[in-house]
């Protein structure tokens, strides 16, 4: 094998430059899965660490998710009683709202940008600077408020079990002390962070200037500097002294109590991902603050050692009350695990097909190579070269190329996602994670692809008869070859629209669209660049030669003399524009057909469990038309359909019929808004969205199964609605119950349903109140107002349904950008490829190039020719990726609609496809250009040379 | 030493079948320097080309060096090429990325052979060809006759019994080809090897021992150059062809 290495170094240092261009693409595509794999990993691994954070480290729990009976002491002692118990503590959870009152010498608006400097940022960016020209600054006292999800914290045990990271102080020792993380700090500093905006929150501070103390009001020991500043730089110096900080006082605003003053001890750094404002008390005081003494949400229990966490739930599992459930923590973080596992899948499919693609540029790259070299090749065979050394070298030149770039590439891909995570620092705090298995999958995939690129030179190689190779001829391609490769392309592309079309479950159509569907969509538009490259030429050779002033002949031969080289070039070339196309095209789509058509509410207020005076309140306002609250429950639900069906998970939306359908404006695409109400207040019957109906094949008339912790109840369906949006609230805002059960659409039935079949009597908790508004109310100004109305009321959010899909849409947007983003990295690294092929082109021609140069054509008429062959190749890129951007289209809309349920009306959207082709077309005429400069500067003497040994 | 026996060997060009072959019988008994002559189309190389195993005849025997090599397998072919054969070509002999001494070793390379041992046997053969100051130049810093005296150190890394040039002048001037001519003319003498050289040229025919006359697949005659000069050479040659 020595002998094979020696072939395979001398095979890569003869071309240089086309070797690096060939590393360079391995390297590039290594990057790129390596930097989506950190990225993905980082995120991951902040959802994991933000889930730990949210479960705990205790052995078992006891929840009663969305039931209005909380655990309570006598249940708390009862365990703590089991021998096999070491220690146990109920935590409480409540929504809340904290207010400062501060003296304000700066005045600007309360919304502002902070710097990009992590925790504790100081005075001097909470408001702008002060006016330069202002003399004295005269003060004001402003309130800022802001909700806030609380949890208890109880010294000692959640020290261990649940321990809260600190960015400055400690946790609270007493019931005047809390602590706070850094998103509470700002909104009380009057910051309105880029985090709070782009986070899954739609909380907007409540600001408001408060009487002077010196008026006269009951917190007048409050120090609240002086009356005027004599110079922007002491208002500057006083604005920092009396600002939210550790140490300073601020108010718990508990429903229908004086506010509570409690001491700022410590503040946590803002939560990962965005996510809501928190805060921490201790269970007594946060108990007393919310009426709920005795009370628990949950009670986490750590075991003795050597006692099995499984067994001792399943032992104790009968003596838990109704409603409450003990689980393991390990069962409770599994789900979050199988959601995570699943983005590994889809991490695989994308890097398989971008290695994929580096396999063909090498595969290309260096069966040119072999074809250029095979008389050299002959003479080795002639003097005793084995076929499988021949081989070897082959195989060994793929090897390096792979392996070389993989060792580039994986620390480039590294080092963009950091840049990236560490970009978006401020906004999202997202930590460097190392993806083990992304990494892996970049490096061995890059070796992979090398190895693949080689495999076919390697063979084309071994099996060359000297003879022949010494004596070979100029033979162009049999045609009936590129019929073949048509026919063989045509059929993988119509494998691929007949299992997305006939698939019809969801698991079914997942599993045979990675198998199946994908790979043979893949290699069917590679292999059609082939015959596409030639037809292109075919019909749009002469145009195209008349744009760039050359003869038509001679690009059209140079095309067909080679058009697997073209062909597969183009594929390689596709594969960017088609997954912008598709991204596009589905993305406009859904926006369009899903968001679109979604009536959201007017308006609505969140919590974790809202009252009825709450709901009266609201009602008494006048640009409140109308209230009605809804709770959310996570069911289960099963049913005959074509075929059984599994349990889904599925959103339970509870409501009251009479309000809800008074002011929800909804379109019933089956059954009777009549006879639905009364069936509805009955209590055995439900209604369920479009996509439950498109997904699960169940509609008017159907009974449907749904299960709730222990409880089973059969249901009617009696309509079928355009979706309300309420599902996506409840999903958006995380309402329901807890740890990342994420839903697939949603059913609608009363509360008293709920009550009754599903809740064993228990009063179901409101966690959404859906509002209509009165005509001429402005989105912005109802905001406002229901935050400060509700503020007492333990709201978590408010926000409007236009100001919801502008942040979704907002969402769909980025999304695009940074798949379009991905998108241009793989054309840049297919580019390489053209690169390749231009210098591989020009350097097997040079004897022809240095003949036309002779008989009279100009430099720049060759240098034109190789431009035109190269924009063949961009053209048909273009035509291919296009296609297979559209037929991608088509196939994610079949599985969104199988397996979400979301019917979509594709259409392409053509400026982005436009966009896309100008990327394209630049892109290779770019890559060609270094290989052209450089034959425009060589004379026909040089050229002619070229067919000396 | 070298023995063919009625061979025939025809290929297909295009739809036609072409008889290159028709019956040759050609001996080589004794070591030397050897010319087969033809006009284009004769079957010249197809001979050449039969003689170093790169392809077999349809009818006949040919025995080198003891060893009937029409019947050898593929893999059995490339060992014999490599270790019995010394093949020069006209053009491409050289590899090149290679230097002059890394090509002239690549048979021992090939063979997986000790490489100081193969490194030390390729320097000595290059010196001996004249090429001890140049052993670390790439062949496009050689000129034409170099890289050829390139290509005869490698042919002779495993000093083997017969020696296959194909138009090695082809490409050279006449001054670097009368001496590449000599040089064969005096390998053959010195290492007791055959060397049979295909050519179209006369001059080169008249360093050789003996020519071999190839006309419609045939050996038509044996000229014996001793005491003919150049032009000796040529008349015989002639007359040859035209009594063919």
């Amino acid at each position: 094998m020595r002998a094979a290495w020696r072939l395979a170094i001398s095979s890569l240092s003869q071309r240089p430059s086309r070797s690096v261009l060939l590393l360079l693409v391995v390297a590039l595509s290594a990057a790129l899965v390596c930097g989506v794999a950190t990225a993905m990993a980082s995120v991951t691994e902040s959802l994991r660490s933000r889930m730990v954070g949210a479960v705990g480290t205790a052995d078992l729990k006891i929840v009663t998710p969305a039931s209005a009976k909380p655990l309570d002491d006598e249940l708390l002692a009862k365990v703590r009683r089991w021998p096999e118990v070491r220690a146990a503590e109920g935590r409480l959870r409540a929504a809340a709202a904290l207010r400062a009152v501060r003296p304000v010498w700066i005045q600007k608006d309360a919304v502002t940008e902070p710097r990009r400097d992590g925790i504790g940022n100081n005075a001097s960016n909470s408001s702008s600077l002060p006016r330069s020209d202002a003399p004295s600054l005269p003060r004001t006292v402003r309130s800022f408020a802001v909700n806030v999800y609380f949890e208890s914290f109880r010294p000692g045990f959640d020290d261990v079990h649940r321990p809260v990271t600190l960015a400055q102080g400690r946790m609270p020792l007493n019931a005047t002390e809390i602590a706070v993380d850094q998103t509470v700090i700002d909104r009380l500093r009057g910051i309105e962070s880029n985090a709070a905006r782009r986070s899954g929150t739609l909380s907007a501070l409540i600001s408001g200037t408060v009487p002077d103390v010196e008026e006269g009001r009951a917190d007048a020991d409050q120090d609240l500097g002086p009356a005027v500043a004599t110079s922007p730089d002491q208002a500057r110096t006083l604005q920092e002294k009396y600002q939210v900080a550790i140490g300073q006082q601020i108010e718990f605003i508990p429903a229908g109590k004086p506010p509570i003053k409690l001491t700022i001890v410590g503040i946590a750094p803002p939560g990962v991902l965005g996510g809501r404002p928190r805060g921490w008390m201790l269970p007594d005081a946060l108990a007393l603050a919310t009426d709920q003494a005795g009370r628990y949400n949950e009670i986490e229990l750590v075991l003795e050692t050597g006692a099995n966490a499984e067994t001792v739930a399943a032992n104790r599992r009968g003596e838990m009350p109704d409603d409450a459930v003990l689980q393991s923590t390990a069962k409770v973080t599994s789900n979050l695990e199988q959601n995570l596992r699943a983005n590994q899948i889809g991490l695989i499919v994308a890097s398989t097909m971008a290695f994929l693609s580096a396999a063909f540029i090498i595969l290309t790259g260096m069966t040119t190579g072999v074809v250029e070299r095979q008389r050299e090749l002959a003479i080795l065979r002639c003097i005793g070269a084995a076929r499988l050394q021949i081989a070897a070298s082959q195989i060994f030149v793929g090897l390096l190329i792979g392996t070389a770039g993989s060792l580039l590439g994986a620390p480039l891909g590294i080092a963009i996602a950091s840049l990236v995570i560490w970009w978006f620092q401020a906004d999202f705090k997202i930590e460097l994670a190392f993806p083990w298995f992304g990494l892996s999958v970049g490096v061995i995939g890059s070796i992979i692809a090398g190895l693949l690129g080689a495999a076919f030179p390697a063979w084309r190689a071994a099996r060359m008869e000297p003879l022949k190779a010494l004596t070979a001829r100029a033979d162009l391609p049999k045609r009936s070859s590129l019929w073949k490769v048509l026919a063989i392309s045509l059929l993988m592309l119509l494998t691929h629209y007949l299992v997305v079309t006939f698939a019809n479950t969801p698991n079914a159509i997942f599993i045979l669209y990675v198998a199946i569907a994908l790979p043979c969509m893949f290699f069917g538009y590679f292999l059609l660049g082939v015959p596409l490259t030639t037809g292109v030429v075919e019909v749009g050779g002469r145009a195209i030669a008349r744009l760039l002033g050359v003869p038509a002949t001679l690009l059209q031969r140079s095309i067909r003399r080679t058009p697997y080289r073209h062909g597969f070039t183009a594929g390689a070339l596709m594969a960017g524009l088609a997954l912008m196309v598709a991204i596009w095209t589905q993305g406009s789509s859904f926006a369009r057909d899903w968001l679109g058509k979604m009536q959201f509410p007017d308006a609505f207020v969140t919590g974790l469990a809202l009252s009825d005076k709450s709901v009266d309140k609201l009602r008494s306002m006048p640009e409140i038309a109308g209230a009605t609250p809804l709770s959310i429950v996570r069911v289960e639900t099963s049913g005959n359909s074509i075929g059984p069906m599994r349990n889904l998970k599925t959103t339970f939306i509870g409501f009251d019929p009479d309000s809800f359908f008074r002011m929800m404006n909804i379109t019933w695409l089956q059954g009777d808004q009549a006879l639905a109400q009364k069936r509805l207040n009955d209590g055995d019957a439900i209604i369920v969205a479009r996509e439950f109906l498109a997904s699960k094949g169940l509609g008017l008339g159907d009974r449907v199964s749904v299960r709730y912790q222990s409880r089973s109840s059969d249901f009617e369906i009696v309509g079928v609605v355009t979706s309300p949006g309420l599902d996506v609230v409840s999903n958006f805002f995380d309402l329901g119950d807890m740890y990342v059960d994420q839903a697939v659409s949603a059913v609608f039935g009363s509360r008293k349903a709920l009550r009754d079949r599903l809740l064993g009597g228990n009063e179901p908790p409101t966690q959404l109140i859906s509002l209509s508004l009165a005509p001429g109310t402005e989105d912005a100004k109802v905001a406002a107002d229901v935050r400060a109305a509700m503020m007492e009321f333990g709201v978590l959010d408010v926000g409007t349904g236009r100001t919801l899909k502008n942040v979704i849409n907002g969402a769909i947007g980025r999304s695009l950008y940074i798949v379009s983003a991905i998108a241009l990295m793989s054309k840049l690294v297919a580019s390489l490829g053209v690169a390749n092929l231009i210098v591989a082109a020009i350097e097997g021609r040079r004897f022809e190039f240095g003949v036309l140069r002779a008989v009279g054509a100009s430099r720049w008429m060759v240098c034109r020719l190789v431009l035109a062959e190269a924009l063949v190749v961009a053209i048909s890129a273009a035509v291919l990726g296009t296609l297979m951007g559209l037929q991608g289209s088509y196939g994610g809309k079949r599985l969104n609609s199988v397996i979400a349920g979301i019917d979509l009306t594709l259409r392409p959207q053509w400026d982005a496809i436009g966009i896309g082709w100008l990327i394209v077309i630049a892109l290779t005429l770019l890559a060609a250009a270094p290989a052209v400069i450089a034959l425009s500067r060589q004379e026909p003497r040089e050229l002619l040379a070229a067919v000396k040994g | 030493m070298l023995l063919c026996s009625n061979v025939y060997k025809s290929y297909h060009l295009g739809e036609r079948r072409v008889a290159a072959l028709r019956g040759v019988d050609l001996t080589i008994d004794d070591p030397g320097f050897y010319a087969i002559m033809g006009r284009s189309g004769s079957g010249k190389s197809t001979l050449l080309h039969l003689l170093a195993a790169l392809d077999k005849p349809d009818e006949g025997t040919i025995t080198l060096a003891g060893q009937r090599i029409d019947r050898l397998s593929e893999s059995q072919a490339t060992v014999f090429r490599r270790t019995q054969i010394g093949i020069v070509f006209q053009q491409f002999n050289l590899i090149p990325t290679l230097t002059a001494v890394e090509n002239a070793e690549l048979p021992a390379i090939l063979s997986g052979d000790e490489p100081a041992k193969a490194r030390a046997r390729a320097k000595d053969l290059l010196a001996r060809l004249g090429l001890a100051e140049r052993l670390d130049h790439r062949p496009d810093a050689l000129s034409g006759g170099e890289q050829q005296r390139v290509a005869i150190a490698r042919a002779l890394h495993y000093a083997p019994p017969i020696l296959l040039a194909d138009e090695p002048t082809g490409n050279l001037d006449s001054a670097s080809s009368q001496s590449l001519w000599g040089l064969l003319a005096e390998i053959a003498i010195e290492r007791k090897i055959s060397i049979v050289m295909v050519t179209h040229e006369p001059a080169a025919a008249a360093h050789c021992r003996s020519v071999f006359v190839i006309a419609d697949g045939r050996v038509k005659t044996r000229i014996e150059t001793e005491g003919l000069d150049e032009s000796g050479v040529a008349a015989r040659y002639q007359q040859s062809v035209a009594a063919s």
